[in-house]
């Protein structure tokens, strides 16, 4: 994550090791709160496999576009005409959904900060600790419901 | 080249904001996909943005797609495509904007378009592809019966 020009090198390490010590607890949190649980339950619900939603963790953790994430999501559940996999019950939009609601906790982490891309960064970071969630939930509950 | 790897972060961050513009257009124009307009249509504009070496075959690309509409009397599709054509034309005043901001060398306000063009044509592609992947997907999503 790359900082503003005007922070000396020890302004801005202090400003990394902050940073990533918020993004950790927000990422613990989503874990506390059991979202990407739930939400991986009810993928596992669906015809969706592994590659799928390995795809998706791919994607997140080599872009640097939160919009390629979503755009992602969105095209999947457009070609899901049969509605059993991204599209079934609106799980592809509730994904889409709680990854834009990070958006308000890394406006917060992010605050008064000089470097006006950050939030977006952090919010980047936050789908990204999301995402490894939910697929490690939905890996985890795949395996446990095999016969 | 080292100019595109400078604005790599300026792009990303434009990307991420220009996506509620292209989602609106797609949400402005719901009713007609799916029924006037199709996935095939949608696929082709985003093939030719991702394969074209110039913005300007983007742009003819859609006039194009326009006046086909506008020739079989479809006036609701011509309005359409009439309308992604002019948020493509909203970007070159976004690339000359982040060009500036980013430092790089552009004719100043008021040189021949031409001259502009020449100089930011990469940029006007690149935010072309960004929108039109935007657009695209979100379009797509509409379209599921």
């Amino acid at each position: 994550m790359s900082t503003p020009k005007t922070l000396s090198p020890e302004e801005q390490r202090r400003l990394l090791a902050s940073l990533r010590a918020e993004i950790a607890r927000v990422s613990d949190e989503q874990v506390t709160e059991g979202r990407p649980r739930h939400l991986a339950n009810r993928l596992t619900q669906t015809e969706l496999d592994k590659s799928q939603i390995r795809n998706l963790e791919n994607l997140a953790y080599t872009t640097d576009k939160i919009s390629d994430i979503t755009d992602l999501l969105k095209k999947l559940i457009g070609r899901d005409t049969r509605g059993k996999r991204w599209a079934k019950d609106g799980i592809g939009l509730e994904v889409i959904g709680a990854l834009e609601s990070l958006r308000g906790e890394a406006d917060k982490i992010a605050a008064n900060q000089l470097d006006a891309d950050l939030p977006r960064r952090v919010h980047l970071e936050l789908c990204r600790e999301f995402v490894k969630h939910l697929a490690a939930e939905f890996l985890y509950q795949k395996k446990e419901n095999q016969p | 080249m080292s100019q595109q790897f400078a604005m790599r972060g300026r792009v990303a961050a434009w990307s991420d904001r220009a996506q509620k513009s292209a989602t609106g257009l797609a949400e402005r124009f719901r009713d007609l996909l799916g029924r006037r307009i199709g996935n095939a249509q949608l696929s082709g504009l985003n093939n030719i943005a991702h394969a074209a070496v110039s913005f300007e075959q983007v742009k003819d690309y859609v006039a194009h797609q326009g006046k086909k509409a506008e020739n079989a009397g479809r006036f609701d599709v011509k309005e359409y495509w009439d309308e992604v054509g002019n948020a493509l034309l909203g970007l070159e005043e976004e690339a000359w904007k982040l060009a500036n901001e980013a430092g790089l060398s552009v004719p100043p306000k008021g040189s021949k378009p031409k001259e502009i063009r020449e100089k930011l044509d990469w940029l006007y592609l690149w935010l072309g592809k960004e929108y039109v992947q935007h657009f695209v997907a979100h379009s797509l999503m509409l379209t599921r019966p």
